[in-house]
């Protein structure tokens, strides 16, 4: 181990399999010191520039932000703030086109630049004793800096150390072609960097720090050496692409491999890029946040390629604007010419990790020939993967097999592609074969997730299943127990549950019309059981009255006694012989129970509307058993008479739902079916009226015309359950045709509630309308 | 002659007790099959392919059923069982070809829902939070997309929506972005 | 305004096309083929030429069946190489319908019908040279021999009649032209072949009059020639030096150790690796990429089997020379062969995290 880290020490360097000689094109590049880009007009800074989350925002549209104030915020080093580059004020915050290929927008700050900037006040330098680890962390953090290579990883994040360092490594090789930002960067600031690595070793403590640089910048090389101090070494690497990964760079340093699924720090090692290195020292020594940055603008079209300071969110066509010797007819390339992608936009801002925007003459749509298995590209490939073999297996759809041949592991640096004869543009395939395989790998997770959820929710409803029937069971012992302690000879109650119910169903009260045209219930098989019951009664008080005393008064009192108890209930069945209170007190308590009777009656068909009404009307307000018969049968008519104008609205709507119908009853089939049911509703309520008639022979009256409508709803209610199955197919002109759902159907025999019905049309007519303007705006987007 | 006749009878006597022997000692119990067409199938539990859930359906293509009724799993699920069970992978039944095949999750309007719980009971995966008389809400993470929960509302207040697309799960298809190339005067 | 597509990375290409590399390897065909015809009279270039039209025309037929672009698929030059190398393969002046269904069934079927350029198994060259062999073997063995061993020079008119007609202007056949006092004249490899068999020593019928300086007259210039040419497409990295140097060391080796252990019945070395296809099938029809293995162990591998293949098939089996053979039986072996060869992933393995 130690002879290890000796070798590297005295500058040996190892070499690895594979990699391209690419023309660099670098020649011609200006690298003195760069100008800075003139304040753009407009800024849009995307609030997530690196690996990890988003911070919060801090401002809001039309806020005024200073040069260098913070935009977003969050404690976690996963997530750097943003700054503004350029003071202004916050014209959006709004997706925006970022600098990805894709074109998909993603969350930027818009600022509009004022003509004069104005910096905010910065934070002071670190000196001394203030430079602690946690310090130096938290200050790289506030600073929003991130890994300036390329990836974009939180610098913060990568060097809160959790591991004795062996070796710390500066990468300032840039292998691509094109680039020389991090050239330049070295040439002129090479004192600030060296500073910015130095604060890096304070806090990383390694055993040896290198610099690496490539051999074809010697001014580069110079400029550092002459900067350095006796624990920094400055390292020349030879010329080859893609010595500047990470991975690469490793093993030409090194000589040890970063395993498959490990990082470089598990191995001791930590790659920080030389412009990350200078924002450190920026950020530590100045407060300075990672504002702006070094960007090469290059390629055929340019006028004088050169690099230049550009502050951060600064759109790619300011930065061109003026710079081109003719127009450009192809889309910018960001990044070098072997790993950088085309813009869809010039709009797109330059980020964080922008390093070079290349304008070069367009260039023919590649055509792929036919692979001719020559092998260059696996001699090329620097992870030693079979490209030609990933390539068949991504043309063939075979994800499974490219996972075995460690497609995974591609850097997609485009060596391969760069080297095959017959132009196949290797590196496309594999990135759609790799986002499938991610997606793939996603989904199966979804899929896993969902079938435990589903097992979970399966043995919920089982055990649901399992507790009702146990108690079913023990309600049933219960019950078995209670019947075996009663006496023998009584019957079984539910027998005579069942026959009571029988009696009940055969004596249910019919509907007959008085003379007024008012529909109340014919009561005349209740009446007769009641005259029953009442001779029966008498019967039993003649004979108890006769052992009792003979004295008039004393009976009378009894009697008024036993009305007033019995006129507390509310069934009209038990007001047979109810009196009332504040009646006269008869002498003859014969005289007395008739008048009870007569009363009785009368309250009887009233009380009945009012239980009627409280059983399906809304509660609006509890039912109150009012004490006072005649105050309570006020009640039941204000009630009646409301329930009335309401259903006649709600019947009103329906009506007014069925001229629509024929417009809207396609579009939705859910609300058709409610239409029809509420058209089955009537249909079947006319329909009883008609057997109503048939049985009491009386004429036809529709519903809504009913003063007492609630009595109708009762009778209609009755009537459908015997009516249900006869009524169930008539309404013909119901649509449901789409409807592959068995739970709608249009024969609903259960208990229409009209309130109910009615709210749940408006409900429909509502989304109905919302949907049609929805489509509404749509097609004006489109147009 | 005989000697053939008693040699080839001889060795299927073996030949037999020896299959005989290893079907009962080294018997599978439970259906091995139906366990690996289920773990290719993706758990939607939407019940599209006629069965009341994944599990059953991977029953049923153990036991010989048309291998081609899952719409979510769509054609490469169709090819993975081919592949697992050695049979010709048939194009994805016709009725449940859909145009728009990007993954979608339900969301319930809030304005219209009213509380009902018949979307709560109907989802296999339990994604719905809500309780009666209270605002129910789909927890977007776990809903599969299987649409079954969108029926049962009698408002009609849930929609299917496709789940966005970000540059996260952008699929690199860079031959469908169109760039229009505006000429600038210099 | 103009709408365009999105390109992907890397915008710059290695400028080495696959036509330029099929264009260099004609191009170091040249020194053979001239010293080839220089023997052999212009038969050789006549059945170049028709082989070389033949597959041009096979792949144009193709093309147009398959509705894809003749012209960019034939300027791939590599019907064209496939064809002069029929043309080289096949004696001087075989009849012309030999050349006619040799090129037309490898383009057609040893290509195409296996999947175009790229996708096919077989060597074509080689493949067509097997049929012709098997079916037609007496016209395939009729050599003629050395312009320098006949009695008289053959004139254009007569090669030109061979080939049509099958006679030359004056009448004669084939066979009778190559015959020397009544025998037929030999290619080398046969000669010395049936000679051994018959009990001679090597020594004895190295004597014999098709024998030169250092192997058979004629064909030892020939392979010198193609050694030449391939070497210079070896320092032009048209093809990796993998392939001749595993195949052209390993029959060395091969025929030098049966030399050694029975000096007097075995094929001498130098003849060994300057007569036949050796030289040409060692730099251009071994090195074919399509059908050849392609890690650079699997490349050594397949180099090691065909000498392999080619020095057991040369002394022990039925044919003179076995180039062909061994090729075809190797290129069934490649699958295999880069199945075991697999490079060794960054990260993955024994390898990964060795100090070197």
């Amino acid at each position: 181990m130690v002879a290890w880290l000796e070798k590297i020490k005295q500058g040996f360097t190892w070499n690895y399999k594979g990699g391209v000689h690419p023309s660099t094109n670098k020649q011609n590049i200006n690298c003195d010191k760069p100008e800075t880009i003139d304040n753009p007009e407009v800024i849009s800074i995307p609030v997530q520039q690196h690996i990890g989350s988003a911070g919060k925002l801090l401002v809001k549209v039309g806020d005024k932000v200073l040069r260098a104030q913070a935009l977003t915020e969050s404690q976690f080093f996963q997530a750097p703030p943003v700054h503004a580059s350029c003071s202004g004020e916050v014209i959006a915050i709004e997706p925006r086109i970022t600098a990805h290929a894709s074109a998909i927008p993603e969350l930027s700050v818009v600022i509009k630049v004022d003509k004069t900037q104005q910096d905010v006040v910065l934070p002071a330098a670190l000196e001394g004793e203030q430079l602690t680890t946690e310090n130096i962390c938290q200050r790289v953090h506030q600073s929003g800096i991130s890994g300036m290579g390329g990836a974009g990883f939180p610098t913060a994040l990568k060097i809160t150390p959790h591991k004795a360092l062996d070796v710390l490594i500066i990468n300032g090789a840039e292998c691509e072609p094109y680039i020389s930002a991090d050239d330049c960067l070295m040439r002129n600031y090479a004192a600030e960097i060296i500073e910015g690595v130095a604060l890096l070793q304070k806090v990383l403590q390694p055993a040896i720090t290198i610099v690496a640089v490539e051999d074809d910048k010697p001014e580069a090389i110079n400029a550092l050496k002459e900067n350095t101090n006796d624990s920094i070494s400055i390292r020349s690497i030879p010329t080859k692409y893609p010595s500047g990964g990470e991975k690469q760079l490793i093993q030409v340093l090194t000589g040890k491999e970063v395993g498959a699924k490990q990082l470089p720090i598990d191995l001791g090692m930590l790659v920080q890029n030389v412009g990350t290195a200078y924002a450190i020292h920026r950020a530590v020594t100045h407060g300075e946040p990672l504002i702006s940055r070094i960007v090469t603008l290059a390629g055929d079209l340019v006028a004088t390629p050169s690099n230049y300071w550009v502050p951060v969110g600064t759109r790619v066509e300011d930065v061109i604007a003026n710079k081109l010797q003719a127009a450009s007819e192809t889309p910018t390339i960001m990044g070098g010419s072997m790993m950088g992608f085309m813009l869809p936009s010039n709009q797109a801002p330059i980020v964080k990790t922008t390093n070079c925007l290349i304008v070069n003459h367009p260039q023919a749509a590649q055509k792929e020939s036919p692979c001719i298995r020559c092998g260059e590209c696996a001699q090329a490939c620097p992870m030693g993967l079979l490209p030609q073999q990933l390539y068949w297996f991504a043309q063939g759809d075979e994800l499974n097999k490219a996972r075995d041949f460690n497609i995974m592991d591609c850097i997609e640096c485009g060596a391969c592609a760069f080297v095959c004869p017959s132009e196949i543009s290797l590196v496309q395939h594999y990135r759609t074969a790799k986002a499938k395989i991610k997606a793939e790998d996603i989904a199966q997770k979804e899929a896993d997730v969902a079938k435990l959820r589903f097992d979970a929710r399966q043995a919920r409803l089982e055990n649901d299943k399992l507790e009702r029937k146990a108690k079913h069971q023990q309600a049933a012992l219960r019950r078995q127990a209670q019947t075996q302690t009663q006496a023998d000879d009584k019957p079984d109650p539910v027998a005579a549950a069942l026959a009571r119910v029988k009696k009940a169903k055969s004596e249910a009260p019919t509907a007959k019309q008085t003379d007024t045209g008012e529909w109340v219930p014919d009561n005349q098989a209740a009446i007769a059981q009641r005259e029953a019951r009442k001779a029966q009664k008498r019967k039993q008080q003649e004979s108890s009255s006769a052992k009792a005393t003979s004295n008039p008064a004393v009976a009378a009192a009894i009697a008024r006694a036993k009305a007033k108890a019995k006129k507390e209930s509310t069934t009209s069945d038990e007001l047979d012989s109810t009196t009332h209170s504040d009646t006269k007190t008869s002498a003859n308590p014969a005289v007395a129970a008739a008048i009870a009777r007569a009363k009785a009656k009368k309250l009887a068909s009233e009380q009945q509307v009012t239980t009627e009404e409280a059983n399906n009307a809304e509660p609006e307000e509890p039912v109150k058993s009012s004490a006072n018969p005649a105050v309570a049968a006020a009640i039941a008519r204000a009630k009646a008479k409301k329930l009335a104008s309401e259903q006649q609205v709600s019947t009103e709507e329906a009506n007014k739902a069925k001229p629509e119908e024929p417009v809207k009853s396609s579009a939705n089939p859910a609300v058709a079916a409610a239409i029809a049911r509420a058209k089955a509703k009537k249909l079947a309520s006319e329909q009883q009226v008609t057997t109503e008639e048939a049985t009491n022979a009386e004429p036809e009256e529709p519903v809504k015309s009913s003063a007492n409508p609630a009595v109708a709803a009762a009778i209609a209610r009755a009537k459908a359950k015997k009516a249900a199955a006869a009524s169930s197919e008539s309404p013909d002109d119901t649509e449901i045709s789409k409807d592959e759902n068995p739970q709608v159907r249009a024969d609903k025999p259960k208990k229409v509630n009209p309130a109910v019905a009615a709210a749940v049309a408006r409900a429909k007519a509502k989304k109905i309308a919302e949907q049609k303007q929805r489509e509404e705006n749509e097609s004006n987007d489109n147009n | 002659m005989l000697e053939a006749l008693i040699a080839i009878t001889l060795l299927a006597l073996v030949f037999g007790a020896i299959l005989g022997y290893a079907a009962i000692k080294y018997k599978v119990e439970g259906n091995p099959i139906a366990d690996q067409v289920e773990a290719l199938l993706p758990q939607t539990q939407c019940g599209q392919c006629g069965h009341p859930g994944c599990r059953p359906y991977a029953e049923a293509i153990a036991n010989g059923e048309a291998i081609n009724k899952c719409p979510p799993g769509g054609d490469e699920t169709v090819v993975k069982i081919a592949d697992l069970l050695g049979v010709e992978a048939i194009p994805l039944d016709e009725a449940a070809v859909k145009e728009d095949d990007r993954k979608k999750v339900a969301f319930i309007v809030e304005d219209a829902c009213i509380g009902c719980t018949k979307c709560i009971q109907a989802c296999p995966v339990d994604a719905i939070m809500g309780a009666n008389k209270h605002m129910h809400t789909v927890i977007s993470k776990e809903c599969t997309g299987c649409e079954l929960c969108v029926a049962p509302c009698p408002t009609d207040c849930i929609e299917m929506r496709p789940v966005p697309t970000t540059t996260k799960n952008w699929d690199w298809k860079l031959n469908q972005i169109d760039v229009a190339i505006i000429e600038e005067s210099k | 305004m103009t709408t365009t597509k999105l390109q992907s990375s890397p915008f710059v290409r290695k400028p080495l096309k696959t036509k330029t590399l099929m264009f260099w390897v004609m191009l170091c065909l040249l020194p053979g083929l001239f010293v080839q015809s220089l023997h052999f009279g212009m038969g050789t270039l006549v059945q170049v030429l028709l082989a070389s039209t033949v597959a041009l025309v096979s792949e144009s037929l193709v093309m147009v069946l398959r509705k894809r672009s003749v012209f960019s698929t034939l300027s791939d030059n590599s019907a064209l190489v496939t064809g002069i190398l029929i043309g080289l393969a096949l004696p001087a002046y075989a009849p012309w319908w030999i050349t006619v269904i040799g090129a037309s069934f490898a383009i057609l079927v040893v290509k195409h019908l296996y999947g175009g350029l790229g996708h096919n198994i077989f060597n074509p060259a080689m493949a067509a040279y097997v049929l012709l062999l098997v079916s037609f073997p007496v016209t395939m063995t009729s050599w003629m021999p050395p312009q320098s061993l006949l009695h008289e020079t053959l004139t254009m008119a007569d090669g030109l009649s061979l080939i049509f007609n099958g006679y030359t202007v004056d009448g004669f056949s084939i066979k009778q032209i190559a015959s020397i006092d009544g025998h037929t004249i030999a290619t080398p490899l046969d000669e010395m072949k049936t000679q051994l068999t018959l009990g001679f020593t090597s020594t004895e019928i190295a004597n014999n009059e098709v024998f030169g300086q250092f192997a058979g007259i004629g064909w030892q210039w020939i392979n010198a020639a193609y050694l030449v040419g391939g070497i210079a497409l070896v320092y032009l990295k048209v093809i990796r030096w993998h392939i001749p140097l595993a195949f052209l060391g390993t029959l060395l080796a091969l025929s030098l150790l049966s030399s050694s252990i029975n000096p007097d019945h075995s094929i001498p070395t130098l003849l060994q690796l300057f007569s036949g296809a050796t030289m040409i099938g060692a730099f251009f029809i071994l090195t074919d990429p399509v059908s050849a293995a392609t890690s650079n162990k699997g490349r050594i591998i397949y180099g090691s089997l065909v000498a392999l293949l080619v020095f057991v098939i040369r002394n022990y089996g039925g044919y003179p020379d076995a180039v062909a053979f061994a090729v075809l039986l190797s290129n069934m072996a490649v699958p295999m062969i880069d199945h075991f060869t697999k490079p060794r992933v960054y990260g993955y393995g024994e390898g990964s995290n060795n100090e070197q």
